[in-house]
């Protein structure tokens, strides 16, 4: 199964990797290389592949995005059971130093990557965001990826 | 605080979003990845909304803790974050409105209410006469597994030489056991001989794997439940309640194995007011 399109498309279909091993046996997935540390452990996954990497023989092929049609999943039947992705224990704790001592600690994305083709229509100028530090209580943790992604 | 830079890859991210109660963000990757790892997220997206989003509604059938604020007009941002702000300010002033944002939000995270359930006052008196009703279920001599004890009221109830075991999420007294019972976990059977669930099965997501678990107990459970089909005057996710059956369905599901004593007190209901 190979990515196609963004990061997060990829994010929301590897959902339907487990019910393709459940049926065919070894599951080859090939990710862009901004995920490969993120879907490392995914247990359903017999290979990951870095994208522009060599892939191993297989035997079929499927874009990540065409599961939903292959599958016949419709709204209602949506594999929709969350999380089917974890975070790293050992990561979660170096960054456990966020949670101060506010009542909720809240993150704030303002813009996606910029190479893609519709970020301006989706990004919103953090300035616009000011608003929101001013609710009192609330750590905002400002988390933009602006900056690109290594 | 910054962090874009200092972020490797998405697996860092990943880590900084399981440090959060809840992530604002427009329509990028990082939602996505808050929605896969069950975060709770607001996500805003555009006037024209990519075709995965559908239209007029707020929830997404792909993840059920994400919530989306949805522009009002093509260049219109001011509208969107000005109800964002409305929703986190109800969320974070606290009282009734804020407690009832808090809980929305405990219910999208599908967790376990601990900061509910560990604060006495949470543990509504208005129940009381249930606990009395449930009591004449229980034959006398009985060992009773109370799941989901609360403030062990049921106790005062009891008819003569019961004992009384109690479990719930928070521990109660020097006698309970403590369980999450969203995480699947269950006490031992310890010596019982009947099973009460009361007040309890509202909280419970996957609540048929739950009743499943209590039947493994392979002893007779004295339940009450309010159905959702009952209590269309109430807003059942500001009262914390997680699941929504209908009592048709309810009892079907209790009804395998007639383990299950079901106890339906539709008329009850109304007095679960939210507490002020």
């Amino acid at each position: 199964m190979h990515a196609e399109q963004g990061l997060g498309d990829t994010i929301q279909f590897v959902r339907y990797v487990r019910q393709v091993a459940s049926r065919d046996g070894a599951v080859i997935l090939e990710v862009q290389p901004e995920l490969t540390a993120l879907l490392g452990g995914l247990p359903d996954v017999t290979e990951l592949a870095a994208k522009g990497r060599d892939l191993p023989p297989f035997d079929t092929h499927c874009p990540l995005l065409s599961l939903p049609r292959v599958l016949a999943t419709r709204l209602d039947t949506v594999p929709a059971a969350v999380p089917y992705l974890k975070a790293d224990p050992e990561r979660v704790r170096s960054w456990a130093q966020l949670r101060g001592r506010g009542r909720l600690h809240v993150g704030l994305v303002w813009a996606g990557n910029l190479s893609h083709s519709n970020d301006r229509r989706r990004s919103i100028p953090l300035e616009r965001f000011a608003a929101l530090g001013a609710v009192e209580r609330s750590g905002v943790v400002r988390a933009s990826k602006r900056a690109g992604r290594r | 605080m910054e962090l874009g830079p200092q972020l490797g890859d998405f697996a860092d991210t990943a880590a900084v979003l399981s440090n959060l109660d809840l992530l604002i963000s427009v329509d990028t990757a990082v939602a996505h990845l808050a929605g896969a790892l069950a975060i709770p997220v607001w996500t805003l997206i555009p006037y024209t909304p990519d075709w995965r989003w559908l239209l007029d509604r707020e929830d997404s059938p792909w993840y059920p803790t994400m919530r989306l604020f949805r522009r009002a007009a093509p260049d219109d941002w001011e509208d969107v974050i000005g109800r964002v702000k409305e929703t986190l300010a109800t969320l974070v002033a606290g009282g009734a409105a804020g407690e009832a944002e808090r809980r929305r939000n405990v219910i999208i995270h599908r967790e376990t209410d601990l900061e509910r359930w560990s604060n006495p006052a949470q543990l509504e008196e208005a129940w009381t006469r249930r606990f009395a009703l449930a009591a004449d279920f229980i034959p006398a001599g009985s060992t009773v597994l109370d799941l989901g004890c609360g403030a062990m009221v049921l106790e005062r109830s009891l008819p003569p030489g019961c004992r009384y075991l109690t479990c719930d999420a928070v521990r109660r007294d020097e006698r309970s056991v403590v369980r999450d019972f969203n995480r699947g976990e269950l006490p031992p059977k310890a010596g019982a001989t009947i099973v009460t669930l009361l007040g309890v099965l509202e909280y419970i997501y996957d609540w048929k794997a739950f009743l499943q678990r209590v039947r493994e107990y392979q002893l007779p459970v004295v339940l009450s439940y309010c159905p959702a089909d009952q209590t269309s005057n109430l807003d059942r996710a500001a009262l914390g309640w997680v699941n929504h059956a209908e009592p048709g369905r309810t009892r079907r599901r209790l009804r395998p194995g007639g383990v299950l004593r079901a106890l339906l007190f539709p008329d009850r209901c109304a007095s679960s007011a939210l507490p002020a």
